[in-house]
């Protein structure tokens, strides 16, 4: 679990994001929701360890920690793949050597997806929602602590959060904790979180 | 392993060997100034001077030439040696006891020493023959040196030229090669960046990244170095061309591109920010 203390992110042109109310559990799937400038990005990127410009203290399973020590993975607008290398090589590209229930459950999670069609096929002929469900299967499979989707609704509609509603299945059984952020609010999701005037608000 | 980086080896090895072969080129071609020298020395060594005496003063004209530092040695033909030759030579064995009677002289051959016998040394024989009292003749010309001379001279400049400027050729380039590892690390690392920062975004391990990144450092210089090393090795103990290398610059060398092939690690790029 990451818990915040006096936590203040510091932007560009004074922008200041007051996060001490933000807690997050194992396996849980929480929504941060912002206008444009709310600091969104700069939140994750921040948990993720990339960015340091920040006051106060972040407690990991109660142990002081420095942001990003700690299993996590980013999805956000940086393209974490290579486009000319094929599907199959960006997917195995972080994995070490995987048993044979991960390899079944990833070949579920792809035909969930479709993308088990294309799994030759180089990434520069994928769109940008099928780059990041892929980044998405990815970085489940590897059952992280921690998986941050920044920009979620950019990358994922209606349909194709029915078709992974499995990798969330199996990633809150593997105990990682989904954090997205969004600029319109999902209905239906219970952890959930407004930024507003620089500070983070529990709904 | 990526072409680049096997080409980046090869490429290394070549230089290496060039370098060790600057090392032997200036052993080989010493060493065949000193056998060329050597046939010069005895050239001037084969060219004697011959010298025609008073029996009488022989002994002392023989001493002084002797002591001359130049002068190889001094074969002296005495009265009895000549009377001997001469009766042998024209079958004068009956005349043999009328040539006893005859007031003959005594005949030197200087040999010189080809090591020290120049036209300075050639100076100072004709002034210490100029002061001698009971010399007839002296058979001897400079001319017949100076072809010699020319030679040796030829030799002892290439010798000092090549003396004066291998270490500068071979340490420079040494030092080239360092510079050459250190821009194949850093082009290597740099293009390698992207994908490493794909790999630790998407998971990966960032040890693994380090790990590769020292192991590509050891790798680039340390394969390269076993070769030539052990080029040079096979070389020495199967006395090729007699080849002696320069183990204590090997070990310098070696340590050099490895520390710098490391060391290179800290000025790469380093992207982990978006």
């Amino acid at each position: 679990m990451i818990e915040l203390k006096e936590f203040v992110i510091t932007g560009a042109q004074e922008f200041r994001l007051k996060a001490d109310n933000l807690q997050i559990k194992s396996g849980l799937f929480i929504q941060i929701n912002g206008s444009n400038n709310s600091g969104k990005s700069l939140l994750l990127k921040t948990l993720a360890g990339l960015y340091s410009d920040f006051e106060g203290e972040l407690y990991y399973n109660g142990v002081k920690e420095k942001p990003g020590n700690y299993s996590v993975i980013l999805i956000n607008n940086f393209a974490a793949v290579l486009p000319k290398k094929s599907v199959k090589y960006n997917l195995n590209l972080p994995l070490g050597k995987t048993t044979a229930r991960k390899t079944r459950i990833l070949l579920e999670l792809l035909k969930d997806s479709g993308l088990d069609k294309c799994l030759d096929y180089k990434l520069n002929t994928l769109s940008d929602s099928q780059i990041k469900i892929l980044e998405l299967i990815r970085a489940i499979i590897q059952q992280p602590h921690f998986l941050l989707i920044d920009d979620f609704d950019t990358y994922f509609d209606n349909v194709s959060l029915d078709n992974l509603t499995k990798a969330f299945d199996h990633a809150a059984k593997a105990g990682t904790a989904i954090v997205i952020t969004t600029r319109k609010k999902f209905e239906g999701i219970t952890n959930s979180y407004t930024l507003k005037s620089g500070e983070i608000i529990k709904q | 392993m990526k072409l680049r980086y096997i080409v980046q080896m090869l490429i290394i090895l070549i230089l290496l060997l060039f370098n060790d072969g600057i090392y032997n080129l200036r052993q080989y071609s010493q060493k065949e100034i000193l056998q060329r020298a050597e046939e010069v020395y005895l050239e001037i060594e084969d060219i004697p001077a011959v010298m025609i005496v008073t029996e009488e003063n022989s002994e002392i004209i023989y001493d002084n030439l002797r002591n001359l530092y130049f002068v190889k040695q001094v074969i002296k033909q005495s009265k009895p040696e000549i009377i001997e030759r001469l009766s042998s030579q024209y079958r004068l064995e009956e005349a043999h006891s009328l040539l006893s009677e005859l007031n003959l002289p005594a005949i030197l051959e200087i040999q010189f020493d080809g090591e020290t016998f120049s036209a300075t040394e050639s100076s100072l024989f004709l002034q210490a023959t100029e002061k001698e009292a009971g010399i007839f003749q002296i058979i001897y010309t400079e001319d017949e040196y100076h072809e010699s001379w020319q030679k040796m001279e030829m030799l002892l400049r290439v010798s000092s030229l090549i003396e004066k400027y291998w270490r500068w050729i071979y340490w420079v380039f040494a030092g080239i090669i360092l510079l050459i590892v250190i821009y194949f690390r850093s082009s290597y690392e740099n293009r390698q960046s992207h994908y490493w920062r794909v790999y630790c975004r998407a998971g990966g391990n960032p040890l693994k990244k380090r790990i590769f990144r020292i192991l590509n450092s050891v790798f680039l210089v340390f394969a390269p170095l076993i070769l030539a090393v052990g080029t040079e090795y096979y070389l020495w103990i199967y006395r090729v061309a007699g080849y002696m290398p320069d183990f204590r610059f090997q070990i310098i060398r070696s340590a050099a591109l490895l520390a710098v092939s490391l060391l290179t690690l800290l000025f790469i790029r380093r992207e982990d920010h978006d």
